[in-house]
């Protein structure tokens, strides 16, 4: 059974929220802790899979509760539930927290991100693997479109469409900026079906203050050990497989075809960023002629796919984009009505895709 | 002051002088005369030569005396010259000073009639110094402010005596109020002036900058008191409204039970006075009452959470303050953000209808300034309808329409109230001009509207209005923000 734990410095919360969720107590096994320093007690005698936390509390907030479990937990899924956040907490919170939910709570949403983080976490069995993806702040972008990025927003007389331009061109900062807009963060939750609506959301000021404060647009740093030019590789991939998902689309379905065949590699950049070693090796044996779609299974026991889609998944992007990527390879296994993932692997198979060229 | 009185100046010390060499010339003749005297009278030669040397010595002196008087007083002569120049260059100075000053001086009598005033009047009132002179300050002042004017520099005591600040609205000859600062100076004992200085200096555009300023703190201090709360209120909120839907589950549950013995008993071979007593139970404890409310009393309740919550939401939303940078906005949240901040005013007077548009893109624009914008207008309306049905006491009608026309995203809000006279409506974007009694408007709240619409989004503010039919305001700003560089990729 999947193990939740909730932290709150209000008794009344804790109690509604278990009375609340008191259906699902077949399916999870809730805990439920007052206050921060409660909460690493409980974990210490018996970790859970995710924790939903408040951020105002006396004594240990959820900023430091939280930076406490990825430190020690990593493999767990971090949500932040809370009715309002000072803006420096939040700006800690979008590497920190996975998901962010503001009160009141509708009883749908809550359930939906829950059910969310507990299937990711049984699709994806490797705890090893889960706990190198939980330190994950950032997915790698090529150094020197972070460093494009950087400069744009210095200057301040950048447009909007100077920071799309670029944003929009790299698949590690399309999944953040859509994170950051589709969860509650700065308290204003929104649905951007675009990285222009993302990002004109929220706007210039914002993106400079993460910028400054975070390292959420995080420049690949280990050149040696995967091929430096295996980061543009992806991205020029995902590019080509966006604009082609775009073209295959009906005009209804473009944006969502465009946003999910640009990240459906985010996977790849994960294990580049977590586990680069394995990955060199992974690509020298598909020169030798490997399968790269069996060999990563043989290497990591899942596949990039559904690495991909574990994480939007708990960074709560649309169902729609988690299904297109997690199935990318594996069409038959898309449900009847998911034409953006059927579009997507079309796409992916008519670019020619990256185990092919390791192939060759 | 005439300039031929300059080449006067400082006669004074030209008759000393002049005195001093008229008394010397008389000591000189006189001991002439004496000379002559005493030669006459049989002096000894001795006595002769000694006055005569006495004499000449006298003279001598004197001359020399003289001589240094006379040059002494033509250096004076020169510095009075060159000092009377200097005084012409500065009295041309002050002269240039006074007529290029952006604030106006005037001189008044002690019945406040304009005796003297600097060309500064063209821009402050619109007349030239030739047209005002002989016009009272009552002709321009704003009445309630003169009546303010008197007392605050005269004290109460006699016109004579005024003197101090004030502040007060001047009529423009276009018809425009201007908010003027005076310092009244009483210089009526003075002969040179012998009347009221008043320095007028034209503050409006900073009296309106405050105002805009004072508008945009003030919503500054209620997002930022909404953020503070909002964490206390939507803590209880989440609370109240998990244990409302467990009360629900528990009351069906409870209910399915009831229904479950009944017809347990219904079936069973129960006696008729045990069937009795359980039906005389329930008639007591209301059974059927409550298994009626119940369920509406929760349903009542999750409503009025979900109340709290939207407008702990709208506050927050209302007063989000703004960055440097334009934002995107769902333009139809934020006329419903607006709309419940200001349900307050508008309940009792108008119902609310609003036609949005589905299709509606994110608008990228100062999301404060349209907030305070829609704010504006809806009070606005909402004042329009309650002075024509005041007397009725009927309900209005306030319509919100969006659109998107080409690049624009459009709102109007309709009333049907009171209208605007058609001999007013050119001026009702002017800063300071309300129809309102003191109190209820200032005559900023159109006049900044319209500054925030065209200025900072490009875009317009217009209306249209039927005398005693309502008034429809428009304002339309382009969806992409004010810089269009937009170029899709």
């Amino acid at each position: 059974m999947t193990r939740l734990l909730f932290v709150d410095d209000e008794a009344n919360v804790l109690s509604g929220l278990q009375r609340l969720l008191r259906p699902y107590r077949r399916q999870w096994e809730m805990t439920f802790a007052l206050g921060g320093a409660r909460a690493l007690e409980i974990l210490a005698e018996d970790p859970v899979d995710v924790i939903v936390t408040d951020v105002r509390m006396p004594g240990m907030d959820g900023v430091e509760l939280l930076r406490v479990v990825r430190e020690r937990y990593p493999a767990m899924v971090r949500i932040v539930l809370s009715g309002q956040v000072d803006p420096e907490s939040a700006i800690s919170l979008t590497t920190l927290a996975h998901q962010f939910l503001s009160k009141p709570c509708e009883p749908e949403t809550l359930v939906g991100a829950l059910t969310r983080a507990t299937t990711s976490h049984t699709a994806l069995s490797d705890v090893q693997l889960r706990r190198a993806l939980g330190h994950l702040e950032a997915l790698p972008s090529p150094r020197p479109v972070v460093e494009q990025l950087t400069a744009v927003l210095a200057q301040p007389d950048a447009t909007i469409d100077d920071v799309v331009g670029i944003v929009a061109n790299d698949p590690a900062m399309t999944v953040k900026v859509l994170q950051l807009v589709n969860s509650a963060f700065f308290g204003l939750p929104h649905q951007a079906r675009t990285v222009r609506e993302a990002v004109v959301f929220l706007g210039l000021d914002m993106l400079r203050n993460l910028v400054t404060a975070t390292d959420i647009f995080h420049g690949f740093e280990d050149p040696l050990i995967v091929d430096p030019d295996f980061l543009d590789d992806v991205r020029s991939e995902c590019l080509a497989v966006a604009e082609r998902s775009r073209d295959l689309a009906p005009p209804e379905a473009e944006s969502d075809a465009y946003l999910a065949g640009l990240v459906h590699d985010v996977g790849m950049l994960a294990l580049a960023a977590c586990r680069p070693e394995k990955l060199a090796e992974l690509f020298d044996a598909a020169r030798d002629g490997g399968s790269f779609l069996t060999l990563e299974r043989e290497v990591f026991g899942t596949g990039h796919a559904e690495i991909g889609a574990h994480l939007l998944r708990i960074w709560g992007l649309s169902n729609t984009i988690v299904e297109a990527v997690a199935f990318h390879h594996a069409p038959e296994q898309l449900p009847a009505d998911a034409m953006v993932g059927r579009i997507v692997s079309d796409a992916v198979r008519q670019v020619g895709t990256l185990d092919n060229r390791a192939a060759a | 002051m005439p300039d031929t009185e300059t080449n006067d100046v400082a006669p004074a010390d030209c008759c000393d002088r002049q005195a001093e060499i008229d008394r010397l010339n008389r000591v000189v003749k006189s001991l002439m005369e004496r000379a002559e005297r005493d030669t006459g009278a049989q002096m000894s030669d001795f006595g002769k030569f000694q006055s005569t040397v006495l004499l000449e010595q006298q003279v001598r002196e004197r001359t020399v005396a003289l001589e240094a008087a006379l040059h002494e007083n033509e250096q004076i002569t020169r510095e009075l010259r060159d000092s009377t120049r200097e005084l012409v260059d500065s009295e041309q100075r002050f002269r240039t000073l006074v007529q290029h000053s952006t604030d106006l001086t005037m001189i008044l009598d002690d019945q406040l009639v304009v005796r003297y005033a600097t060309p500064a009047s063209e821009s402050i009132l619109g007349r030239s110094p030739a047209e005002l002179l002989g016009h009272n300050v009552a002709d321009f002042a704003h009445p309630e402010d003169l009546a303010k004017t008197i007392d605050d520099v005269a004290h109460g005591a006699p016109m004579t005596h005024l003197s101090g600040r004030v502040q007060a609205r001047w009529r423009h000859a276009d018809g425009s109020w201007r908010v003027v600062e005076s310092i009244y100076t009483d210089r009526s004992d003075d002969p040179a002036i012998s009347g009221i200085v008043v320095n007028a200096r034209d503050i409006t555009e900073r009296i309106e900058l405050e105002k805009e300023l004072q508008q945009s703190q003030k919503l500054e201090a209620v997002g930022q008191l909404a953020a503070g709360i909002a964490h206390e209120i939507n803590t209880p909120v989440q609370f109240v409204g998990d244990n409302l839907r467990f009360f629900g589950e528990g009351i069906e549950s409870a209910f399915a039970v009831i229904d479950k013995y009944r017809a347990t008993v219904a079936d069973a071979a129960f006696p008729q006075e045990v069937r009795d007593e359980l039906e005389a139970f329930e008639d007591e404890k209301e059974v059927v009452y409550f298994s009626h409310e119940l369920p509406s009393a929760l349903e009542e309740s999750m409503t009025g959470i979900e109340r709290i919550a939207t407008i702990v939401r709208a506050m927050r939303a209302f007063g989000h303050p703004d960055g440097k940078d334009q934002a995107a906005i769902d333009l139809n949240q934020c006329i419903h953000d607006t709309l419940t901040v200001a349900r307050n005013e508008l309940k009792y007077v108008a119902d609310v209808r609003t036609n949005l548009a589905e299709d509606m893109p994110f608008v990228i624009c100062y999301r404060g300034d349209i907030s305070q914008v829609l704010l504006n207008l809806f009070v606005n309306a909402a004042h329009a309808i309650a002075d024509r049905n005041s007397a009725t006491g009927k309900r209005g009608t306030i319509t919100v329409t969006t659109a998107v026309e080409g690049d624009d995203a459009v709102v109007s809000i309709a009333d049907t109230g009171c209208g605007i006279p058609e001999d007013i409506q050119h001026r009702i974007f002017e800063h300071f001009f309300t129809t309102k009694e003191v109190g209820r408007g200032t005559g900023q709240g159109l006049a900044i509207a319209r500054g925030l619409i065209t200025e900072r989004h490009h875009g317009s503010l217009t209306f249209e209005s039927v005398l005693g039919e309502g008034t429809t305001f428009t304002f339309r700003i382009p969806v992409e923000g004010v810089s269009r560089t937009t170029e899709e990729p």
